[in-house]
């Protein structure tokens, strides 16, 4: 009777359609079909953020990993001329088994304690909470808008500004290099024309 | 009733397809998918934990992995087309002439 609560039937369906989601992005051949594959896997995802408690996780997840990542990808895929990739030795299962096994073992034995907590004696994270943690220095005493009071655990101020610092570094350099007249180009042009190599060249 | 140990499994299942992912494709955009899978497995063990912990510090961690997860995904594609612009094609192949 327990087992069909509806949380339970949630996790499992989800948990199906990520995980036979994320089989096809690794396995079709077709890279636009394994891009759609792992944007609809991580949407199914933030149902498991949803499921856990952590809304903001969730929409993040559906905005950032589902939204933008996927997209990006197949412009990449489209602008690679790629769209069809060989698998390799189908060997490699073997060692993701390998890999598997112990993973699975540890998730069952060496976290005893909350194993016995169900999902539902856990109180999920209002999203005002975590910006607060994320926004504030540690130990800072902040007064929620329900009036309670919680001191700040994480307290990433910093961590946060440089993340924003480095998300801005990485798209400045990803602009720098994606550049037809690259440096990286200029260096190696001559010793190895290619298709595009070439077209450069000839505008320049 | 659902414990921590479904989501870790969950975790563990999807870390391994990635892991297949990224040994058996050849295509460096393949490649990238599956690190993507990679690190969506441990975004869910981290939140997993978090929660059944009653930790924020677990959420604001997946909150800078994404981030991460997203420079990274700019910057790996920037680096294909370079990859792509000069071999002609986006496969680890050509990149094997780094080891010579």
């Amino acid at each position: 009777m327990e087992a069909f609560a509806p949380n339970v039937l949630a996790f499992y369906l989800i948990s199906a359609v990520a995980i036979i989601l994320a089989i096809l992005a690794v396995t079709t051949a077709n890279l636009v079909r394994a891009a759609l594959a792992l944007a609809f896997g991580f949407f199914s995802l933030a149902g498991i953020f949803w499921l856990l408690g952590s809304p903001f996780v969730a929409v993040l997840q559906l905005v950032v990993n589902a939204g933008a990542i996927p997209i990006v990808t197949i412009f990449i895929v489209m602008m690679t001329q790629s769209r069809f990739s060989q698998l390799r030795n189908p060997l490699f299962a073997a060692v993701a088994l390998l890999v598997a096994i112990p993973l699975l073992i540890a998730a069952f034995s060496f976290f005893p304690s909350p194993a016995t907590t169900a999902l539902t004696q856990t109180t999920p994270l209002t999203v005002e909470a975590l910006g607060v943690e994320l926004l504030s220095q540690r130990g800072a005493e902040v007064t929620l808008s329900s009036g309670e009071t919680m001191t700040v655990q994480a307290g990433t101020i910093l961590a946060f500004e440089v993340t924003a610092i480095i998300l801005l570094v990485a798209f400045v350099g990803s602009i720098i290099l994606a550049r037809r007249e690259s440096l990286i180009l200029k260096l190696e042009s001559g010793s190895k024309p290619a298709a595009e190599g070439k077209a450069a060249d000839a505008d320049a | 009733m659902l414990t921590l140990n479904h989501f870790l499994a969950l975790g563990a299942i999807l870390f391994a397809i990635g892991l297949y992912g990224l040994l058996s494709r050849r295509n460096l955009v393949a490649i990238l998918m599956s690190v993507e899978i990679l690190l969506n497995a441990i975004l869910v063990n981290v939140v997993a934990i978090a929660r059944f912990n009653d930790q924020a510090q677990g959420d604001v961690f997946a909150l800078f992995i994404i981030a991460i997860a997203a420079a990274e995904v700019a910057v790996g594609l920037a680096l294909f087309l370079n990859v792509f612009r000069l071999n002609g094609v986006a496969t680890v192949d050509p990149l094997r002439r780094m080891k010579e």
